[in-house]
């Protein structure tokens, strides 16, 4: 018999931010505790709002399935006489076993033949299996921030108040907390009045809570809240601002939401849209609309735990909120804008950037000088003083009222008073987007300016960081020095800036020197490890393999567009025969060096004169030729070039190692012809280390 | 609903649920969690249950009577209950009821705000509860206080009464509150608000309030070592808002910030502990006794 099983957590309001985790994992638990119990189902399903955690399994197993037991008994030798009668200890054993010695049989295992019970254990009933593993799987739950309520010191996100636990339409008894299991739910805390509802299955549970206006699915909220924007919206005139995160959060903030439109006095339309989207959506969870031409309109989409009856009255009192909120945020815009930025550099010589890493003041400068030199490295004059002047002010806003009540419109509110206050647009923009990329979809700086200044805060803080030993382990990045990293490559293969992170990196350490308690190597160590790690993730999401990725790293690491340029041909080439067979050879010279004990990064001095046959002579003269060409095409930005010239050594590789036996006796014959090999790889490696990649 | 009506209704609604109806405590303070019905109340294993009104400083809210929705004394309304009873969101919302609201007809929710006191050692876990997106309460079960778990765990409810009293009167402006039916809010506030924000803003001494900080310190670390708890505790208090002061004086520096909030940590946290120790309560555990009459 198949049955099913339906657990509702029901707790005081689960935060938001917790929620699609918390049911993810208790899904995840509770479909573990079934199949390590050897419990088949058909489905298992999760559901969440903010007042029930809710697991749904359908098509279980009523009972264990019977399993055949074998219990050893003695050894043979000792259970039967010379007669093959059954000894005492024979009979000992059957009589443990409640069985006769006829009903007994034998195994066979590597110490010996044994006497045995064979015998069918019966499965276990699911109930008694759910009972006892239900508030494991509840308590094994990994959670972030758990709270005590009662004097049982329970630990979990909030209060729980009720536990609904069918298995087959029975209560499982399962007690957590001082909450005792029934076959009770309640709905709608206000809609509903919190009405108590005997459920029998899952499919009168779902009718039963929806007549009690609560939907346990977040999809099906989400979805209905976004219909409900989309009408909105179009009733209005108007368009919907796309927020992707603010609609799962209002998602998982209602049991049974509705969509509230709401208007604010144009007057505030006079502050920026970046300033009314932010207060609108980080105070008040409210979407914002915009025109057809992206100008926003003075209205709000406020999603709502209600049915809309009432929605004139809620709609007043949204209004009244927000207009409070705003007016504190036309505030703080004119008291900001009444000190101009240059005047706020001082400020920040009061305010510490980090500890040991100097005050913000410190920073800007720091950020100025790695600004003015990557500027200069690439050739762009012309950038100079609006680099100079973005770099020392984009630090300011951090001492606006704006900034912070908002810490995201960082950068964003020095890029706007800047504008306000008539700095120059290229400054100003700059200073806009120097936080970019923030989050691993969004976008690079607009300009060229504003790259620079991005990545000289980005090297800054990981130079900084990495000379005091700080680097994140597992979760902990409490500096978020994974998203700086991938930022920096992000900038400079979007911008397609072939510079060296190594070169920028010492000039950073320059900058924290005074502060570092790690040599430069150390520090640039950490740093290329750190930087190879996002770059092997960045270039696999980009589908390449990681062989490749490993070939190209092992011999260039620092400039993601030269990487990405081998990447490619790389990928362009590895079918092809000649290619494979160098990759061959190549770890076979790797070997034969290593063996030797040669380090293949020392000079190699070939003597052409000890050749001894033309094999060797032949490649000499090929590698040589190529050793040339191969650091031209680099330079002139053609990798298939230079790995078409590489694959053209096949033949002259396998004639050698045909007909050359490389350890010759003569010691000056054997070390010249290691020589030729050194020289070969080295020529290989300009381009990649072909010995990591695995033939496909 | 008037303002004064407001506020003796809720008290009237928690008294019928067995709270000791309290006063105001006569010492500057930032929140009614500062007053010792709560800070000590809610330290060791004793059942209690209060409510009261607390007017709460805070000198950089301040804007001259000028702005409708700050100002730099608000009042608030304090209930502690202790142990935190399993029904309390259902009497807190009864609560809101008394005093007029029709939940039917609203959007209440309760949205995760995880209050802490950094000065006081506490935090709890909770949420702010917003009535048609405003904030009017904030909802605490209460993990730590003076750096010491709290078990029993206690509830906190914190009603903002201005915001209510505007959202039940339609009022946007806080000024435009009737206290009762003669007087209004401006009447008894505005003054206050215009003097007290220049004050703080303009006038307070920086040198003298240095001092006196370090004087409160000073006094209230020998009181703690005579175990003179409930003065010293005063004197922490005093330390706090003179922080305040200096801090909406723009006179202390970023880093001068962490130092000092530090400083009037430590005492609080070790008040707490003398507390506790005391009055015989050496093991903070005190699981068993649940008092079932309070529920």
């Amino acid at each position: 018999m198949l049955s099913e099983i339906l657990l509702e957590i029901g707790c005081e309001e689960i935060p938001a931010r917790f929620l699609p985790e918390a049911s993810r994992q208790l899904k995840q638990n509770i479909q573990q505790v079934l199949s390590g119990h050897s419990l088949g189902f058909d489905e298992i399903e999760a559901y969440s709002t903010p007042r029930r955690l809710i697991v749904h399994a359908s098509g279980v197993a009523a009972t264990q399935p019977a399993r055949s037991q074998v219990i050893t008994g003695p050894p043979l030798a000792i259970a039967f006489d010379r007669d093959g009668r059954p000894t005492a200890a024979a009979l000992g054993f059957a009589r443990k076993n409640q069985v006769e010695v006829e009903a007994l049989s034998r195994v066979k295992t590597q110490k010996g033949s044994y006497l045995a019970y064979r015998t069918q254990v019966p499965g276990r009933g699911a109930k008694d299996i759910l009972a006892e593993e239900i508030p494991n799987a509840i308590k094994g739950l990994e959670l972030p921030k758990s709270m005590r309520w009662e004097a049982s010191q329970f630990l979990f996100l909030r209060p729980i108040r009720w536990i609904l636990c069918l298995f087959d339409g029975q209560v499982v008894p399962v007690q957590l907390a001082s909450v005792r299991a029934g076959d009770r739910t309640y709905g709608h805390r206000i809609l509903a009045g919190n009405r108590e509802a005997v459920v029998a299955n899952f499919a009168d549970y779902r009718q039963k809570l929806r007549e009690a206006d609560v939907e346990i699915d977040s999809v099906e909220r989400l979805r209905r809240i976004q219909a409900g924007l989309e009408e909105a919206a179009l009733g209005q005139g108007g368009h919907l601002v796309e927020d992707r995160r603010l609609l799962q959060t209002v998602a998982h903030l209602n049991e049974h939401p509705g969509v509230v439109c709401g208007d604010f006095d144009p007057e505030f339309l006079k502050l920026p849209a970046e300033v009314l989207i932010t207060v609108m959506r980080e105070h008040q969870k409210y979407f914002s609309l915009q025109d057809r031409e992206g100008k926003l309109l003075p209205k709000f989409l406020a999603v709502v735990d209600s049915d809309g009856a009432c929605s004139a009255q809620i709609q007043a009192g949204h209004e009244r909120v927000l207009r409070a909120r705003l007016s504190d945020a036309a505030f703080f815009w004119e008291s900001d804008l009444k000190v101009s930025l240059q005047d706020r550099i001082g400020l920040l010589k009061k305010i510490t950037y980090q500890r040991n890493l100097g005050t913000l003041y410190d920073k800007a400068l720091r950020i100025k000088d790695l600004s003015r030199f990557m500027a200069k490295g690439m050739q762009h004059p012309e950038l100079l003083s609006s680099v100079q002047q973005a770099a020392e002010l984009c630090k300011t806003d951090l001492t606006t009222e704006m900034v912070r009540e908002f810490s995201n419109l960082q950068g964003v509110m020095g890029g706007l008073y800047g504008r306000a206050q008539g700095i120059e647009a290229g400054v100003s923009e700059a200073i806009y987007d120097h936080y970019l990329p923030g989050a691993s979809e969004g976008g690079v700086p607009r300009g060229l300016a504003g790259a620079i200044v991005a990545m000289a805060d980005k090297l800054d803080t990981l130079a900084g960081a990495f000379c005091l030993g700080l680097v994140p382990t597992g979760s902990r990045d409490p500096l978020g020095l994974r998203r700086q990293a991938m930022g920096l490559i992000r900038i400079l293969l979007e911008k397609e800036l072939g510079l060296s992170c190594e070169g920028m990196l010492a000039r950073a350490y320059e900058g924290v020197c005074s502060f570092a308690d790690r040599s430069l190597e150390e520090t640039t160590l950490t740093f290329r490890n750190f930087l190879n790690d996002r770059m092997r993730f960045l270039f696999r999401e980009q589908g390449y393999r990681y062989d490749e990725i490993n070939a190209v790293l092992e011999v260039c690491w620092d400039n993601p567009v030269e990487i990405r340029k081998r990447l490619g041909a790389i990928a362009g080439m590895r079918e092809s025969s000649d290619f494979q067979s160098l990759a061959t050879s190549f770890k076979r010279i790797k070997n034969i060096l290593l063996k030797a004990g040669i380090d293949p990064r020392a000079e190699c001095a070939i003597d052409p004169a000890r050749f001894a046959t033309p094999e060797e002579n032949l490649l000499h003269s090929r590698v040589v030729a190529i050793d040339r060409r191969i650091s031209g095409a680099l330079r002139e930005g053609r990798h298939e070039a230079a790995l078409g010239m590489m694959a053209s050594l096949r033949p002259a590789v396998d004639s050698f190692f045909d007909r050359v036996l490389v350890m010759d006796e003569d010691p000056g014959v054997r070390k010249n012809r290691l020589a030729l090999l050194t020289f070969l790889l080295q020529t290989f490696l300009k381009v990649a280390d072909v010995s990591e990649m695995v033939a496909t | 609903m008037w303002f004064q009506q407001l506020f003796m209704e809720l008290l009237t609604f928690w008294a019928e649920q067995g709270c000791v109806i309290h006063l105001p405590y006569d010492v500057e303070k930032g929140a009614g969690t500062m007053n010792p019905e709560t800070f000590f109340r809610v330290l060791g294993p004793d059942p209690y249950r209060v409510a009261y009104l607390e007017p709460s400083r805070r000198p950089a809210d301040g804007r001259y009577g000028e702005n409708p929705n700050r100002v730099q004394k608000h009042h608030q309304l304090q209930v502690v209950l202790k142990p935190s009873p399993p029904e309390v969101q259902s009497l807190y919302l009864k609560s809101l009821e008394t005093i007029g609201i029709d939940l039917r007809g609203h959007d209440i929710r309760f949205e995760e705000d995880n209050w802490e006191s950094p000065t006081l050692g506490a935090w709890g876990a909770g949420w702010q509860v917003l009535l048609d997106g405003l904030e009017i309460t904030q909802f605490t079960y209460f993990q730590q206080a003076g750096g010491l778990e709290l078990n029993p765990v206690s509830v906190e409810l914190t009603y903002g009464l201005e915001r209510i009293a505007m959202f039940l009167s339609h009022r946007s402006d806080v000024f435009d509150l009737e206290w009762n039916a003669s007087v209004g809010y401006r009447d008894l506030r505005h003054a206050d608000e215009v003097q007290f924000s220049r004050y703080n803003f303009e006038f307070a001494d920086i040198d003298l309030h240095f001092g006196w900080f370090n004087d409160y310190e000073k006094e209230a670390d020998r009181l703690i070592e005579k175990g003179l708890i409930l003065p010293a505790y005063d004197y922490c208090l005093k330390c706090s808002h003179t922080f305040n002061v200096l801090d909406a004086r723009g006179a202390i520096s970023v880093s001068e910030r962490t130092g000092m909030i530090q400083r009037v940590r430590a005492l609080a946290c070790r008040i707490a502990q003398r507390y506790l120790t005391g009055e015989d309560h050496s093991e903070n555990s005190g699981t068993e006794n649940e008092p079932s009459e309070l529920n």
